[in-house]
C-alpha cells in the first residue's frame, strides 16, 4: 500500500436550495475540487460517489454517471456508493483503498443529496428506510434511534438535557463562523430547551439539518501531489466497522459499538492514540450522538463528554475542538454529502484556509461518520503532507 | 415462544412525538429485554410514565408489530 493525498477539496453552499438539481450541485463540486487540485478533469479515472437517498428523494439513480456528465468527463466510470449517513465517508474510504493498492492514481469522491424535494413525514420515511422494515412499521424514524440512546445514556450517567443543549448551542455558534452552512444563526441554551419536543428528550433542536448540498475531494499518491499541490493533506488511516441494523440487536444503547472497533483499527494503523488527534469533524446527527461519539472515540471517559462539552472543552477555543466547521447541527446534513464535507473541513483546517474559524496547533485531524441504526461507522484520520 | 415474549424488562424507550405519519402520534417505542438473550423492540400501551428496568407485558400484536403494556407494579 503507498500513502495517498488529497490534492483537491471543494463543497458547495449547504442549505435547503430549491432551485438546484444533483446535476449542478455535482458540477459545482466536481470542478471546485478539480480546480483547487490544479488537476485536468481528463486526468480523473474513476468517480466515487456518495449518496443515500437520490431514488426516493429525485428520481434519479446512477448518480456516479450523473456526476461524470456534470464535469465534462461522461465517459469516466464511477460507482454510487451508499451506507445510509455513512455514503460518503465510505466512498473516501474504497477511493483511499484502490489509489493505495496502485489501481488508479487519479480519482474523484463526490457526495452529493437532495433532501427538500418533500413534506417532511416522506423525508422521514425516506431517511427510515435504513432500518429494517419491521423497525419502520413499529414506528422507528432516526429520531427515535437516537433517543432510545438518549434516555439509556440518561440513566446511566445522568446527562441531561442541558447538556444535550450545550453541544447544540456549541455547534450553532460554530455555524455561524462558516460561509457555507446551512444555518447561520445564534441559539440560546433556553431557546433550545424550549423547542419542540420531536423523541424524547430529543427536541427540534437537539436534531440535525434536513440539507440539500454537495462536496468533492481528488486524491492521488502522495508521491506525485507536489506537482500538483502545495499543500497536500495525506490520508493516514482509514476504518470501517459494522453492527446490526436492528434496533432491538444493539451491543449496547449507551455506545456505538462500530466506532469503538473503527477507532481501535484507524489509531491502530496511524499508530497514534485519541490525545494525539487536534481536532474532529464527528457526526452530531442529534445532540446525544456527538456525546456517545466522543466517548467510543476514546476522546473522553464514559459520562464524562457531557460535562465536558458545558465546560467548552469541545469549543472552538476549546483543548479539542469539535465539529468546528458546525457539524450537521449547523453547517448541515446533506446525508451522503456529510461525510465528504466533513473531510474539505479537515483539508481547509490543515491548510491553515478555514479563515475565521481556523484552529490553532493543528496536527493530527480526525473525521468520523455513523450510517443508520447505526449499522456502521467510518473514522479517518488526516495529516499534513507537506 | 409466547412464553418467552410475555414479560420482559424496558431497557431504553422514548415518546415519539413526529413520525413518518403512519401511526397515530405520539406513541411510545421500547426495548424490552425478554431474557435468554432476547430482545424486541414494542410499542407501549401504557398512559404511566415509563422508567427504564419496568416490567412489560406483551398485550396484543397488530399489523405494525408488538404492543406491550407497562406492569402496574413497575418492578
Amino acid at each position: 500500500m503507498r500513502p495517498v493525498s488529497i490534492i483537491g477539496a471543494y463543497e458547495t453552499r449547504w442549505g435547503v436550495l430549491k432551485e438546484r438539481t444533483i446535476h449542478d450541485l455535482l458540477a459545482e463540486a466536481g470542478a471546485g475540487a478539480l480546480t483547487n487540485a490544479g488537476l485536468e478533469s481528463e486526468a480523473i479515472q474513476f468517480i466515487y460517489l456518495g449518496n443515500a437517498f437520490a431514488e426516493t428523494l429525485t428520481g434519479q439513480a446512477a448518480l456516479a454517471s450523473v456526476a461524470a456528465d456534470a464535469i465534462g468527463i461522461p465517459h469516466v466510470p464511477g460507482i454510487r456508493f451508499e451506507c445510509a449517513c455513512c455514503s460518503g465517508a465510505a466512498a473516501l474510504r474504497d477511493a483511499y483503498l484502490h489509489v493505495a493498492a496502485g489501481i488508479y492514481d487519479f480519482v474523484l469522491v463526490a457526495g452529493v443529496e437532495k433532501m427538500n424535494t418533500r413534506p417532511m413525514p416522506e423525508i422521514l420515511r425516506a431517511i427510515a428506510a435504513s432500518f429494517s422494515q419491521e423497525d419502520q412499521a413499529a414506528g422507528i424514524v432516526a429520531p427515535a434511534v437516537f433517543a432510545l440512546y438518549a434516555q439509556a445514556h440518561m440513566a446511566k450517567y445522568g446527562t441531561t438535557r442541558a447538556h444535550l443543549a450545550s453541544v447544540a448551542a456549541k455547534n450553532y455558534a460554530n455555524g455561524l463562523l462558516n460561509p457555507v452552512a446551512h444555518w447561520r444563526k445564534p441559539v440560546s441554551i433556553d431557546e433550545i430547551l424550549a423547542s419542540p419536543m420531536i423523541a424524547e428528550p430529543l427536541s427540534r433542536h437537539d436534531c440535525s439539518l434536513v440539507t440539500d448540498g454537495a462536496a468533492a475531494l481528488v486524491l492521488c499518491p502522495a508521491e506525485s501531489a507536489g506537482r500538483f499541490q502545495t499543500k497536500p493533506i495525506n490520508i493516514k488511516a482509514s476504518a470501517i466497522a459494522g453492527e446490526s441494523y436492528k434496533i432491538a440487536c444493539r451491543d449496547s444503547y449507551t455506545s456505538f459499538s462500530s466506532t469503538v472497533r473503527a477507532a481501535a483499527a484507524a489509531y491502530a494503523a496511524a499508530k497514534v492514540g485519541p490525545k494525539d488527534i487536534s481536532a474532529a469533524e464527528t457526526h452530531d446527527c442529534f445532540t446525544i450522538t456527538e456525546l456517545i461519539n466522543l466517548e467510543d472515540l476514546g476522546f473522553f471517559a464514559r459520562g464524562d463528554a457531557a460535562g465536558a462539552t458545558q465546560a467548552g472543552f469541545t469549543s472552538r477555543g476549546g483543548a479539542l475542538p469539535i465539529n468546528v466547521s458546525g457539524g450537521l447541527k449547523a453547517k448541515g446534513h446533506a446525508i451522503g454529502a456529510t461525510g465528504v464535507g466533513q473531510v474539505v473541513e479537515a483539508v481547509s483546517q490543515l491548510r491553515g484556509e478555514a479563515g475565521v474559524r481556523q484552529i490553532d496547533h493543528l496536527d493530527l485531524f480526525l473525521t468520523h461518520m455513523l450510517g443508520g441504526a447505526p449499522s456502521v461507522s467510518v473514522v479517518h484520520i488526516f495529516e499534513r503532507g507537506y | 415462544m409466547r412464553s418467552l415474549s410475555e414479560t420482559g424488562s424496558i431497557i431504553t424507550f422514548t415518546k415519539v412525538h413526529k413520525g413518518d405519519g403512519h401511526l397515530p402520534e405520539p406513541y411510545i417505542l421500547a426495548v424490552i429485554d425478554l431474557g435468554q438473550g432476547r430482545r424486541v423492540l414494542a410499542r407501549l400501551d401504557t398512559d404511566q410514565e415509563v422508567r427504564i428496568g419496568q416490567t412489560a407485558v406483551f398485550a396484543r400484536e397488530d399489523e405494525n408489530g408488538l404492543i406491550y403494556s407497562v406492569s402496574a407494579q413497575g418492578n
